[in-house]
């Protein structure tokens, strides 16, 4: 199998710092082994979107990119992505959910998402989004 | 209930099932059920709403919900059950929002709820506000039988 490659560093040399949210412990744990294997850095994890707007906030403008599960308990990924949007609106959101229809594609591209990963993915897949968003000045 | 509603479902279990390397997914008969059913060893359960309402279920033993979420992880077999479920609910979650995407392309605007893991050894579940029945899919893997349980009205 060829070796993976590794995401780019920022230009002051220190990796891209990543914000995970889902609230499956395993897909956490899945995309944080990934993430980390390609050379980025979870910075945090939040179960929900409540918590991911929170975490956005106490680490801004910490956070390089933000993964965002759409089916979850108490807010759902489209309105934290939202609320993170309206807090900077220059956040990059990539959705990564089992939901691929084109309705919820479509919604959280107008919201300002910036790519739509269809769970169960693989880790390149992984790389080749996040490396397309991290590459695109912000 | 339309026999048609359960197809997309068989589908994206085989196809997420095979995605993460549980080699051979063979579906058996789908048949009608009483929909009040008792599972056993793990249970996971997520809701559809929108045009179609009700709900699906996966069923399986402990062994076989550990040798699956040990082949989702590409790890040896754990005792630890939060994992498991963990592991267990989102392929559930995983198979539903494939399915739902299969039926949005039909012109089905649906919704999926998170899911809900719960083990024991006797787990009946009833919902009086669905039909009274439900279509079941057998799905026979390398890791022993998945059971899914469909139930769902038109809004």
């Amino acid at each position: 199998m060829a070796e993976q490659e590794r995401l780019p560093t920022k230009p002051d040399g220190t990796k891209y710092r990543i914000l995970i949210v889902d609230d499956a412990h395993f897909m956490i744990k899945t995309l944080d082994k990934m993430i980390t294997d390609l050379g980025a850095d979870v910075i945090d994890t939040a179960l929900d979107g409540n918590e991911a707007v929170e975490k956005y906030k106490f680490h801004m403008p910490g956070i390089d990119l933000v993964t965002l599960d759409i089916t979850m308990p108490i807010k759902n990924g489209i309105e934290a992505l939202k609320e993170i949007r309206a807090l900077d609106p220059k956040a990059r959101c990539v959705m990564v959910s089992a939901m691929g229809t084109d309705d919820n594609v479509k919604e959280a591209i107008l919201l300002g998402a910036k790519h739509f990963i269809a769970k169960p993915f693989k880790q390149d897949k992984v790389y080749e989004v996040l490396k397309l968003i991290l590459s695109r000045p912000v | 209930m339309k026999i048609e509603y359960i197809k997309p479902f068989v589908r994206a279990a085989v196809s997420v099932l095979e995605e993460f390397a549980v080699a051979e997914v063979l579906p058996g008969d789908v048949t009608l059920a009483g929909q009040t059913h008792n599972g056993t060893g793990m249970v996971v359960m997520i809701g559809i709403t929108g045009r179609l309402s009700g709900w699906v279920t996966f069923d399986m033993s402990s062994e076989t919900a550990a040798a699956i979420a040990s082949a989702m992880t590409r790890a040896p077999s754990t005792q630890d059950q939060s994992h498991i479920q963990s592991a267990i609910a989102e392929l559930g979650n995983m198979i539903s929002g494939r399915a739902v995407s299969g039926l949005a392309k039909e012109g089905y605007k649906i919704d999926i709820t998170p899911p809900v893991a719960i083990s024991g050894s006797r787990i009946g579940m009833t919902d009086p506000e669905n039909p009274p029945v439900c279509w079941v899919a057998p799905l026979d893997t390398e890791h022993g039988k998945i059971t899914l349980n469909l139930a769902l009205k038109e809004a």
